[in-house]
């Protein structure tokens, strides 16, 4: 081989193994890159994720933000808040023509249902038209509660006695 | 100086020379050629597929397919709200008619207090006529015997005796 092939040979060489050096850094930066890219596509795609629940959110809360007070209204905030229930009933009861006693209050945990109550026991007296009227109307009262015992006993000739438990729940979850 | 002779043989070899593998150092421009293109076509086809690859790869990357989880769902639950409100409502209109009937409920009662006094009374006014009537026949039978018992004697009668 003569001299100028040799010389040929070896330049072809480093020439060669420069842009297939050159060649394998481009392709290692570009799969590098686009790597990245794919990490801060998927972070932009979180982002807008949380961005689009948490406007949904906002907009659900707003339409139904009516909705909600009433039905809040319709639980006791807390154990301070039985003196409305107490002065509702009692309101209701001249109103139905019979005369209420408050005999108890107490504060009661359903550890498996995980809700709190008031319970509360009423003694009321009338014609028994009136106190069985009271009853029904003891059931509808606005709030979250259910009657838990009756017990109505004829008291003298025509007036009839009745006592009524009754369980109102507390608005109480996890804040 | 080489001779003729020479280089005849060197032309001949060259130019009929059955076997040419004898002398790779001679070119060849056909397999030359396609030497070079095969490698061109290798090194394409291998970047096309490479490329076609990385595409297909990535072409969704920016669409959002929901597979993304967001932290802290809030689910409202607008039928169960929606059920309940009604249900109260229907408790209040509920309410309100007990309430309504409580009135009707006295209206009945002292109607019923007036028909018991009223009859109360009738049954008074039933008694003093019926005393007020028996007073009267009395008077006469107690007339009446004392005219017989002056008028005729009693008349005795004796018994048939038996033998």
């Amino acid at each position: 081989m003569s001299k100028s092939t040799t010389t040929m040979i070896i330049i072809s060489l480093l020439v060669f193994a420069i842009t297939s050096v050159g060649f394998g850094l481009m392709v290692f930066q570009v799969s590098k890159q686009g790597d990245r890219l794919a990490q801060q596509v998927e972070a932009l795609k979180a982002e807008r994720e949380q961005e689009n629940s948490y406007n949904k959110l906002q907009q659900v809360f707003k339409e139904t933000k009516n909705n909600r007070s009433v039905l809040t209204g319709y639980f006791l905030e807390s154990q301070g808040n039985s003196i409305d229930f107490l002065n509702l009933v009692e309101s209701l009861a001249p109103v139905a023509g019979v005369t209420l006693e408050t005999d108890s209050i107490v504060d009661f945990e359903d550890k498996e249902a995980k809700t709190h109550w008031i319970v509360t026991t009423f003694s009321f007296s009338g014609s028994r038209e009136r106190v069985q009227n009271f009853i029904k109307i003891l059931e509808t009262v606005p709030y979250v509660a259910r009657l838990i015992s009756t017990d109505i006993s004829l008291q003298s000739s025509s007036l009839w006695g009745a006592k009524v438990t009754i369980q109102v729940q507390i608005l109480d979850y996890e804040k | 100086m080489k001779n003729k002779n020479n280089f005849i043989g060197i032309a001949e070899k060259v130019f009929h020379s059955k076997n040419e593998i004898k002398n790779p150092q001679i070119m060849n421009p056909g397999r030359e050629w396609a030497t070079g293109l095969l490698i061109g076509f290798l090194i394409f086809g291998v970047t096309t597929v490479w490329s076609v690859q990385t595409y297909l790869s990535n072409r969704t990357i920016g669409e959002s397919d929901g597979s993304i989880e967001v932290d802290n769902v809030v689910i409202y639950r607008e039928a169960m709200v929606e059920s309940a409100l009604e249900s109260f409502a229907a408790k209040a209109s509920k309410q309100k008619q007990l309430l309504n009937n409580t009135d009707s409920l006295a209206v009945v009662k002292e109607e019923a207090e007036k028909t018991s006094s009223s009859s109360v009374i009738e049954i008074e006014e039933e008694a003093t006529e019926v005393e007020n009537v028996e007073l009267p026949v009395l008077e006469q039978e107690e007339i009446n015997l004392e005219d017989d018992v002056s008028a005729d004697p009693i008349e005795i009668f004796e018994a048939p005796s038996v033998d």
